[in-house]
This record gives structure tokens, sequence and C-alpha cells, in this order.
């Protein structure tokens, strides 16, 4: 059985639909579906104060073993941004992830090319949303930055600029939540290489299945899933 | 057993391969698919009358590939003349209506006269339906009480006016194929107005069949609602 682990989840509660969004409810779910473990973070991080949230990400890893920490700092408030990032690693914390879309800031802004120093100078890999901005954006914005970046939500209308971007930045890796069309996973194997796809669900805010299954059944060697479905984010982002 | 009432013959602009009969048919073999109800992406996107033509052709033969004839309320006769060409001797078993391209939201005048012609046909109508425009489904609905209309996408991101509406409407059917998986919209959708209103609609080949079918092996809902929604809703209203 390949080994499963979800690299993008959510904890906590959820202002914009009555949700069960408990650490015990996510488990059951990942485990119905073989699941070993999961990268996740508490709401409370995206929505209101990201070292409250940070905390209780931590309080949940040191919980349950099954728990892979991710850290998050919102840039509305800034203050206090590049300490939380560097206390956080040194608690293990080895991604971090930002939600423009619900903080509404831009990743031109002056505030993310600071986060972006500070998080190339401590070597932390970051995952952030792709469809509220254009993949060239981001790829310029980053331009230099070393650790991998990992893409959430690629849709079929973003994939062809996302594969261009892939081409050309050997950092840039995808969540394949929103690979759902016929050829997608395949034609990212293809074009840009297994390593860089890593498999996430969006779970509790979507079902699992459909991700999971997607990966499952594409047309790639069982050793190309078992990459896309763990092994890449190990080596990617887990490895000291 | 599965029917999918969602399905799309034909090249798009997205690097997406997979888009002819043979890849249909392919899913179809793979997912246990019985039949497949499909409309023209050439249809939807430009021009009806050619998309209708290529699907027609496509499909001849297959007893297992069933067609949508799509409109274009711009052209009122001739959607009327497409209608009158495909339905009667034809494999074509419905009608299927997309506002995003044809500049018409389904509310206007035109679309709404074009829908009166369809339920005077006694035939289903798939009519996408996206974001803000699932709030007036209802009031549409309304106007023609014997059209059995099928949400397409279920109101895609505003999924939530979509069962709202199909609650108000009984002549609105549910169709949940969309890239936002939601782990409670089918659980919601069935509470509101039966499993007996949802039907089972993939996407393909803008979605691979698997997404979404895990969305309904996910939904916390019983076995014999399951198989309501993949198979015999659609067998009912479709009468094949």
């Amino acid at each position: 059985m390949m080994e499963i682990i979800d690299a993008n989840t959510l904890f906590g509660f959820w202002p914009f639909r009555r949700l069960d969004m408990s650490l015990l409810t996510l488990f059951d779910n990942l485990k119905r579906h073989g699941i070993k473990g999961a990268c996740t973070l508490s709401a409370k991080g995206i929505f209101y104060d990201f070292v409250q949230g940070n905390e209780e990400t931590l309080q949940a890893s040191q919980a349950h073993e099954w728990v892979i920490p991710v850290g998050t700092v919102d840039l509305r408030k800034f203050v206090g941004y590049e300490e939380e990032i560097k206390r956080r690693r040194e608690q293990g914390f080895k991604l971090f992830r930002f939600f423009p879309d619900y903080q509404a800031w831009s990743i031109e802004s002056i505030l993310f090319r600071k986060l972006l120093r500070a998080l190339n100078d401590l070597e932390i890999p970051f995952m952030i949303p792709a469809k509220t901005f254009k993949m060239t954006k981001l790829a310029e914005v980053t331009g230099g930055f070393k650790p991998p970046i990992i893409v959430e939500s690629s849709h079929y209308y973003d994939t062809a600029e996302i594969l261009a971007v892939m081409e050309e930045n050997s950092n840039i890796y995808v969540e394949t939540h929103w690979l759902h069309g016929p050829d997608s996973i395949e034609t990212f194997v293809e074009k840009v290489g297994v390593e860089r796809l890593i498999f996430g669900s969006s779970a509790p805010l979507f079902y699992i299945a459909p991700a999971l299954d997607r990966v499952l059944n594409a047309e790639i060697t069982d050793r190309q899933k078992e990459l896309i479905l763990s092994k890449n984010l190990l080596k990617a982002v887990m490895a000291p | 057993m599965i029917i999918d009432v969602h399905v799309h013959f034909g090249d798009w602009f997205f690097p997406i391969e997979s888009a002819g009969v043979d890849s249909i048919l392919k899913f179809m073999k793979k997912y246990g698919i019985e039949k497949s109800i499909i409309s023209s992406s050439l249809g939807v996107v430009y021009d009806f009358m050619e998309g209708n033509k290529s699907l027609a052709e496509a499909i001849e033969g297959y007893d297992n590939l069933l067609g949508y004839v799509t409109v274009n309320p711009n052209y009122q006769e001739e959607s009327l003349g497409e209608m009158k060409k495909y339905l009667a001797p034809k494999n074509f078993v419905g009608v299927k209506m997309h506002p995003s391209y044809v500049g018409q939201p389904f509310t206007s005048e035109e679309s709404i006269a074009l829908m009166k012609t369809v339920e005077g046909l006694n035939v289903p109508l798939l009519l996408h339906t996206y974001g803000e425009s699932a709030y007036q489904a209802a009031e549409v609905a309304k106007k023609c009480p014997n059209l059995k209309i099928i949400m397409g996408h279920m109101g895609g991101d505003a999924w939530k006016a979509a069962v709202r509406a199909a609650e108000e409407a009984e002549n609105l059917f549910l169709e949940p194929c969309c890239s936002y998986p939601e782990s409670d919209k089918i659980r919601e959708a069935v509470d509101a107005v039966g499993a007996e209103r949802i039907v089972f609609g993939s996407d393909s080949t803008l979605i691979e069949p698997v997404y979404v079918l895990g969305m309904i092996e996910d939904a916390d809902i019983s076995q014999r609602e399951k198989e309501m929604i993949l198979y015999e809703n659609a067998k009912k209203l479709f009468k094949i």
C-alpha cells in the first residue's frame, strides 16, 4: 500500500459556511481514505491572528503524530512576522502557507518581498494559491528565491501558464487537488516531471476522494503515484 | 451503474487532449458509466449549428452516447430548427444552453423565450449555472413550469443559492459537477430537495469523471441515495 500524505488541509473554524473543522473529524476523514499524515494549520492563523493560529497548530502537532505543522503569517499585520517565522522554524515547522485571497494583500507589495527574503534566508518552502494572480507574476516576484514554492489550486484555466512557468523555474511545484482535467496530471508529469507534483486535497473544505481518486486513477506508473502521494513532499519540503 | 448527464465532445482551448469520442468511451469503460449525454464544445463556445452537426456525426451508431442539441438565444428560429432536426429522429435527448458564451444571461427575454420553446418539446434542458445567476434560477423556472431544468454545476461557487432555488421551484434539478467539491454540498442538496432531484454529471472532458464521482463517493448520504443520483434519476428524467 502506498504511503499517502495530504499537503493541503486545515482545521479550526470556518466562518463562511457551517462545517466541522475539528482535528478529530479531519483525522477520521484522512484515515478513511488511507492517508497517513497531513500538513495542516489552524484557520485562526488565516482569519484572526497568526501567532495564536500557529500556536494551535504547534499544539496539534505535539498531540497528534499525524499532524505535520504548517505555519502562516498575515501580511496585513506584518509586525512580528520575521520573529514568528524564525521561532516556528525552530519548533519544527518546515512549510509555510500564505492566503492573500482571504487577507487581501498583493504578492507585488513590498511586504511580500520582505517576507520572501526572510524565508529564503531560513530556507523555508511555502505554499500559495495561484487563483488570484497570474503565475507569470509570481515567477517574476519570486525570482532568485531558492526553496521550493508549492502552487496550490491550479485550475485548467491556468494550466498552460503554470506549465510554462514551471518549465523555467525548477523550484516551483504544483499541489494536485485542482488537476482534475482528463490529461492534467499526465501532462504535468510529461512536461515538468513527476517530481514536482504534490498531492493535496483541500480537506475539510473539499471532499478528499475527488483529488485522491484522480491521482490513483491517473495514467502514470505506480512509482510515479507514490512520488506524488508522499515522496515528493517528504523530499522537497520535509527533508532536514 | 452510472449515467453521466454532463459530458462534452470536441477540442478545447485548454491543454486538454482527451476530448474525442474515444476518450469519452475510455472513461465510461473505466468508471462503469453506462450512458453519456453529450454536448458539443464547438457548439457551446462558438457555432451551435456546426457543433450539433459534428456531435451527431460523432455519436451516430453508439447506443450508449446520447446528445444534447445546443441552442443559442440570439438565433431563435435556427435554434428551433436544430431542435426539430436532431431531437426526433436522432439519439438526442435534451437541450443545452450555456449563457456565458452567447452574451445572454438565462434571465434575458430571449433566453426565456427559447426555454419556452424547449418546454413545448418536452425534453430536459441542461442549463449552465455558475455564480450569481443561480439566485435567479427559481424565478426563471417558474416561468416555464413544465420544463425540467438541470442546473449544470449546481451554481458552481454559488451552490447554496442553487439549492435554495431548487427548493423553490420543483422543476429544477441539481447537477453538481464543479471544480469546487465542497465537502457538505451533496448532503445539503439531498436534505433540501431530496436525492430524486439530483443527477450525476462529470463535466468531462473538462473534468475527469473520477473527480466528480469522488464527490458522490465521499458524500454523507445513503447508498440508495447514491444510486438514485448516479443512475436512476437520469434514467427517469431523460426516459432512457
